[in-house]
Parts: C-alpha cells; sequence; structure tokens
C-alpha cells in the first residue's frame, strides 16, 4: 500500500485523527531530533524542548499552508524551540555554559578527557563547529538525509550544504587531532 | 613539479571527505588516488576522515524513537483551521491599510470629508500658529464628524470608534511594518 502524503496525514491530523499525527511525526522525527540536538548538544533540555516541538507542531498545524515541505516547517519550528532554549539558558547560567561549549576537551584535563566515551568525544567536536556545519552534519547523518533534502530543509543551495558538511569535517579533524582528543578516541 | 608541497596537499585534503563519501568526480577522484599512493601525511589524514565517517554513520542509531517525546495529545488544544485563517485576515486586512494605496484612499477621504464641510475657511489655517491649527483642526474634524454623522448621537459614537480603530490599527500596523523592515 502506498504511504500518504504529508499534506493528507496533515488533512487528517487536523480532523482528530491522532494517528496519523503520529505517523507525520515518526515520518520526520529525526530531522526535529537531529535539529535539536545541534543547537543544544546533548544536554538534558533536549527531553523537554523535543516534546514541546511536537505539542507547538500540534497546535500550530493548522497554520501550515502547505507551501513549504512539512519537514522544512517542523525543522524550523524545532531550531527556533532550541534557539529559545539555548538562549535563556545562557542568560541563566553565562558562566557555565561559557565553559561547556568554548573550553571543549583541547583545554580539558586529561582525566576527565580520558573518561568520555567515543559518543561525547564525536559530540565534544560537533559541538566545537560553526552552528551551520554542525546542523548541516547532524542532519546528514543523525537524520540520514541525502544532500538535496537538507538543501531544502535548511533553505539552502546544495552546494552549500555540500560544502558546510565538507568544511565541518576538516574541522573536526583538527579538532580531533589535539594531543587531548586523541588520547580519548584510543 | 613536486606533488607534495603543502598547497598540494591542502588542495588534496579539502577533496578528502567528498572522496570518502564517493561524491567526487571521476578526474578528481584519480587525483585524489594518485596523490594518495605516493604520500603518507595525506593517506593519514584519509585514514583520519574514514574512521571519522563510520562514526558520524553510527550516529543515526542515537536518534530515540519519537513516540517517548510524542505528549499525550488529548489533553493538548486542538489545532483549529477557523483559527489559523482568522489570524490571516487579520494580517491581510492591516496590510491593506498600511499600503501606499491604502493610505492614499484614507487620505484623500479625510481631506474630502474636511474640504465638504469646510469649503470656504480652508484659507484661514494657514494664516495660523501651529498650535491654534492644531486645536481648530481637531476642533473642525470632530465638527466634521457632527456634521456628517447628522447630529444622531449613535452614530456619532460609532463614526468616533471607527475613527480610533483606524488611527490605532494604522499606527500599529506601521509601527510593526518599520520594526520588521528594519
Amino acid at each position: 500500500m502506498p504511504q500518504p502524503l504529508d499534506s493528507e496525514l496533515v488533512a487528517r491530523s487536523l480532523r482528530g485523527d491522532e494517528r496519523a499525527f503520529r505517523e507525520l511525526i515518526e515520518r520526520h522525527h529525526a530531522i526535529a531530533y537531529a535539529a535539536v540536538r545541534s543547537i543544544l548538544g546533548s544536554r538534558d533540555e533536549v527531553q523537554d524542548v523535543m516534546q514541546l516541538v511536537y505539542l507547538k507542531t500540534y497546535q500550530g498545524l493548522a497554520g501550515f499552508r502547505g507551501d513549504a515541505r512539512f519537514s522544512t516547517w517542523l525543522y524550523q519550528i524545532a531550531r527556533r524551540e532550541a534557539l529559545d532554549v539555548s538562549s535563556k539558558r545562557r542568560h541563566e547560567h553565562a558562566d557555565i555554559d561559557e565553559m561547556e561549549i568554548a573550553a571543549g576537551p583541547g583545554s580539558a584535563p586529561d582525566t576527565a578527557v580520558g573518561e568520555r566515551g567515543m559518543r561525547e568525544w564525536l559530540d565534544g567536536a560537533l559541538g566545537e563547529l560553526d552552528e551551520a556545519y554542525r546542523t548541516a552534519i547532524e542532519l546528514r547523518y543523525m537524520a540520514e538525509k541525502s544532500y538535496e533534502e537538507i538543501a531544502a530543509i535548511m533553505q539552502l543551495p546544495v552546494g552549500t550544504v555540500k560544502t558546510y558538511v565538507h568544511r565541518g569535517k576538516i574541522e573536526m579533524k583538527r579538532i580531533l587531532s589535539r594531543p587531548a582528543w586523541r588520547e580519548a578516541g584510543r | 613539479m613536486n606533488p607534495h608541497t603543502p598547497e598540494n596537499c591542502e588542495r588534496i585534503e579539502a577533496m578528502l571527505p567528498a572522496f570518502v563519501e564517493g561524491g567526487l568526480a571521476a578526474g578528481d577522484e584519480a587525483l585524489v588516488r594518485a596523490h594518495v599512493a605516493s604520500c603518507a601525511s595525506c593517506r593519514e589524514s584519509l585514514a583520519t576522515f574514514s574512521a571519522l565517517e563510520e562514526s558520524l554513520v553510527s550516529r543515526r542509531s542515537e536518534v530515540p524513537p519519537a513516540a517517548a517525546f510524542i505528549p499525550a495529545l488529548a489533553t493538548a488544544p486542538a489545532p483549529s483551521r477557523a483559527r489559523a485563517q482568522a489570524r490571516p485576515r487579520l494580517v491581510a486586512a492591516l496590510r491593506a491599510i498600511t499600503s501606499v494605496p491604502g493610505v492614499s484612499i484614507i487620505l484623500v477621504v479625510w481631506s474630502a470629508m474636511f474640504l465638504l464641510r469646510f469649503r470656504g475657511t480652508v484659507g484661514e489655517i494657514f494664516t495660523w500658529t501651529t498650535l491654534e491649527r492644531l486645536s481648530a483642526i481637531t476642533h473642525r474634524i470632530s465638527g466634521a464628524l457632527v456634521g456628517v454623522s447628522g447630529g444622531d448621537p449613535y452614530t456619532l459614537a460609532a463614526m468616533y470608534v471607527a475613527l480610533a480603530l483606524l488611527v490605532l490599527g494604522s499606527t500599529g500596523a506601521i509601527t510593526l511594518r518599520f520594526i520588521r523592515n528594519s
């Protein structure tokens, strides 16, 4: 049986079909999750923000007019909510945030770095990238999207997205070449 | 020509991410293969990019199921077509009021009302001081409203409300438009 189009699922959701809404979200969940993670990293707030994103998506569904892809619309909601939380948190805990975001393992003590697993190792390196590079990489790998799909979601030319991903990887290689990272990666 | 100059290696390194993804054109791919075969430093870079690619590919498994995040929608306010459509209509009305033709129509209507009511005395206004002029204009606008309403208090009240809404709406919309454009 062919899969229903996003627009059909939106219409059914608007008629109160909760299963249609869940199917719609499951279809694009990885995009929203990658967008939130690219801004908040692996912080505790991700869970709360994701719930808020889907609640706002549901409540604002009637405002989705279909002139953009649903995935683009969902990405924008996810990004806006994550940026909002990130900005609030920055104001509340400026000092702590500075340490978490800016320092990275390059300047962290070796003992602390040694306890990091591969996942945190990558998260830390991604956290040091420009937000645009990080988002493009997360959409490419975490959400498994093609360059064309990422371009549509981020509303950028395909060439720009490729440049972001490739430059991001070059930057990650540079970050991971630091002695502290090399220790942690072993 | 020495193919292992820092510039050459830098150029090759810039192509390695696309090479690892299999996204290079045939000519560039052959160039990278030839260079890497004879350059130990770039071979090491290629190994790092390959390991990085492998680690990044595994990130897909970090995405938890969507069900964990979808809230209980039974308690959430339902989306409403009517509510969503009401807003664009209001926005469209405000946009129409603040557009160039909208503002022009408002000015023409007001000028026409003013001239019809005070045909003979318009010239006097230009000889007064600013304060007198403002006071007189305000007075005469209210006089014009009384005149147009024909003395009926309900019509007059409705006209005052309409005028207040027009002024507040236009001012608010113009301010919003200004903020959005700046």
